[in-house]
């Protein structure tokens, strides 16, 4: 085949992937899905740290990549529109640096479409966060530095910080592969990057001035005390939260051989390859030691670098058929884990169909809540919202208001966050961990909103039914 | 391909070290972790009337009256504090209603010490209008105290409250970086919702 013919070909493709992926998610209703979300949204019409708009540290790459959709678009739609089209980047992105680094075409296409299959792609795209962004320029920088790019590198290096602050570990590893291997280009990539970052520091630094370092001591200590801490906030530990991403233990053993053939093939000293398992490691330990595992979107470099490295190791397998044969097994794989718990029905977000719920109560219900707070002190206003982080404090909003129903919104992570809608009868009754006393209460679920992919958080709502653990009542 | 971006030779030797590391972490955190909840962002950061009425009221809901008594001594000197400033009696009513027992009262002493530590922030943070730093931490602070009071007001009232926090925020201006960007504090618009916000804390029910 002529090389023209070829090069329409898998534009084509190209075009065609993202255009299929774009459908799906311009299907989805737009709704707030998290607090973060929230503070995001804010950020987008008044940038304050201070104010939680956004919280901590910032993201400025994201939030005026937000504003600058919101020329067209009210501020929820705009950073929906950024996030999903950060998301949808990673297709081309990943061609680009697989093409570049192997010079095949149909195996650099093949990694495109892998970036649109992978579980965590809805997740990126609809959760209104930074993530996608900030993989998106990881893989900008692998591309980058592939084409020896070094200044540009460096921007894209400089916008991952700025839009995902916590992929600085990401950043420090591509650091660290430079400053071994590449040292006399490292003043050409420490241009790009100043020359992305002194900007948008002063641009966070305009909003709070000082005020924005005692926020970041605040914020910094509650993420390694709370909600950070491994085993603090999260309802399940990072092992749960692997198996349940990669399909329970059949798909880990897929993902393990794949892993393993991948190890096997690939080469460690092309400088991007290199920074790309280099990077990969680093995510991975400072997420299993330092992120809340409820929110597996946080492995997104993991898996997108890890499928990118895949596909490298395709290309240098010396024997084609068993690359095309590992390359339809890991596709199969790929669709399995992601798109078998994709509600393939349009809905809003869990917390965005709980707040509709809430909004037909009549007003001045109790709601005790630990996941989406702020989203619902906004959004219903008319409620009494009582932040159930401060489990006794909510234990006597129990016993006080006897009067009056009193409801428990909490997250439901895994396997239970794929169970029915219809609880009408209220056929659950489980002890609702919420006093933290001798006397826990229980509650009566009385609707369920699952997550609508994997890596969303669902939610249950509850009628708490006063008791103790003697009396379980029914 | 990646022809000229060649690395030292030693680097594959690397790849041995990269993959043992990779194991190693998966098998030390995937063992590791317990069952725990979510959280929201105000919960980091020192705040001792907050702290003392979880502690406290955890205390009593155990039945353990030395553990709530002890509990709420650390913010006695915070209590007589608030009552010296501004004519309240919120450490001896605090005694009184661990004497009795009653958690309900004992949680509607520290509400109401809530209360007072909003006007008294929002009140400080008028008068230093031309501290950025300090009113802005001043007002934010408070927002934490009126968020756990917001559930105790009337619906009207909470809307109203929770707008003047924000446009109290506004009022303070923005230091700008070197003056650029820079807006002026506007006392008056702070005054106006700092006025509405002590309003909206009149429709508390403890």
């Amino acid at each position: 085949m002529r090389s023209a013919t070829r090069r329409a070909l898998t534009l084509a493709s190209l075009i065609g992937l993202c255009l299929a992926a774009s459908l799906w998610l311009w299907q989805q209703p737009v709704g707030l899905p998290s607090d973060d979300a929230l503070y995001f949204v804010r950020g987008v019409s008044r940038f304050s740290v201070l104010e939680l708009s956004p919280h901590f540290p910032g993201y400025p790459a994201f939030v005026l990549l937000g504003r600058a959709f919101s020329f067209w678009l009210d501020p929820l739609h705009a950073l929906h529109a950024a996030s999903m089209l950060a998301s949808l980047a990673l297709a081309p992105l990943c061609f680009l640096w697989v093409f570049a680094a192997t010079s095949n075409r149909a195996i650099a296409t093949w990694a495109a479409g892998a970036m649109l299959l992978q579980p965590l792609f809805p997740s990126l795209a609809l959760s209104l966060l930074s993530d996608g962004l900030g993989v998106a320029c990881v893989l900008a920088y692998l591309w980058l530095v592939a084409r020896e790019r070094w200044g540009w590198a460096g921007v894209a290096l400089g916008l991952c910080v700025a839009a995902r602050p916590s992929y600085a570990v990401i950043v420090l590893a591509a650091w660290g592969c430079l400053a071994l291997f590449a040292r006399p280009r490292l003043w050409r990539v420490a241009g790009g990057f100043c020359a992305i970052l002194v900007p948008m520091g002063l641009f966070v630094w305009q909003a709070d001035g000082f005020a924005y370092v005692t926020e970041g001591i605040r914020f910094v200590s509650g993420h390694f005390q709370i909600w950070g801490a491994p085993g603090v906030a999260s309802t399940r530990t990072w092992g749960q939260a692997l198996l349940s991403l990669v399909g329970g233990v059949p798909g880990g053993v897929c993902g393990a051989v794949l892993g393993g053939y991948a190890a096997r093939h690939i080469e460690l000293r092309a400088q991007s390859v290199c920074a790309a398992a280099v990077c990969m490691v680093a995510h991975l330990a400072w997420t299993l030691g330092a992120q809340n595992a409820d929110h597996v979107r946080h492995l997104a470099p993991v898996v997108v670098l890890g499928l990118g490295l895949l596909a490298l190791a395709l290309a240098r397998d010396p024997r084609p058929a068993r690359a095309v044969g590992v390359g339809m097994a890991a596709t199969a794989w790929l669709a399995c884990v992601a798109w078998a718990e994709v509600d393939f029905v349009p809905r809003p977000p869990p917390l965005a169909r709980a707040v509709a719920l809430l909004r037909t109560l009549p007003p001045n219900q109790w709601i005790l809540v630990r996941r989406g707070v702020d989203v619902l002190r906004v959004s219903v206003p008319e409620q009494r919202i009582v932040d159930a982080h401060y489990a006794a404090s909510a234990a006597a909003v129990v016993r006080r208001s006897s009067a009056q129903p009193t409801y428990w919104l909490r997250g439901v992570v895994g396997a239970d966050s794929s169970s029915s809608d219809d609880l009408s009868g209220g056929a659950a009754c489980d002890p609702a961990p919420i006093s933290g006393v001798s006397h826990p209460m229980w509650c009566r679920a009385i609707a369920r909103f699952p997550g609508r992919f994997p890596g969303e958080v669902g939610l249950e709502l509850a009628l708490v039914v006063r008791g103790s653990a003697v009396e379980k009542p029914h | 391909m990646e022809t000229n971006g060649r690395v030292d030779p030693e680097l594959s030797r690397s790849s041995k070290w990269v993959h043992a590391f990779v194991i190693g972490v998966a098998v030390i955190v995937l063992g590791v972790g317990q069952q725990a909840y979510a959280y929201s962002y105000a919960a980091a950061g020192a705040e001792p009337l907050i702290e003392a009425r979880e502690a406290t009221l955890a205390a009593l809901g155990n039945q353990d009256i030395e553990q709530a008594r002890s509990a709420s001594l650390a913010v006695v000197e915070e209590l007589q504090y608030l009552d010296r400033e501004f004519q309240k009696s919120l450490a001896d009513d605090l005694k009184s209603a661990l004497e009795d027992r009653d958690s309900r009262r004992v949680d509607g002493v520290y509400l109401a010490a809530f209360a007072v530590e909003i006007q008294r922030r929002l009140t400080a943070a008028g008068e230093q209008l031309d501290d950025y730093q300090v009113a802005k931490s001043l007002v934010v602070r408070s927002k934490r105290y009126f968020d756990l009071l917001a559930p105790r007001m009337e619906a009207t009232a909470r809307v109203a409250g929770g707008e003047a926090l924000r446009s109290c925020l506004a009022a303070i201006g923005n230091p700008g970086v070197f003056g650029v960007g820079a807006r002026a504090a506007d006392a008056e618009e702070f005054a106006r919702g700092r006025e509405i916000v002590l309003r909206s804390l009149g429709s508390l029910v403890f």
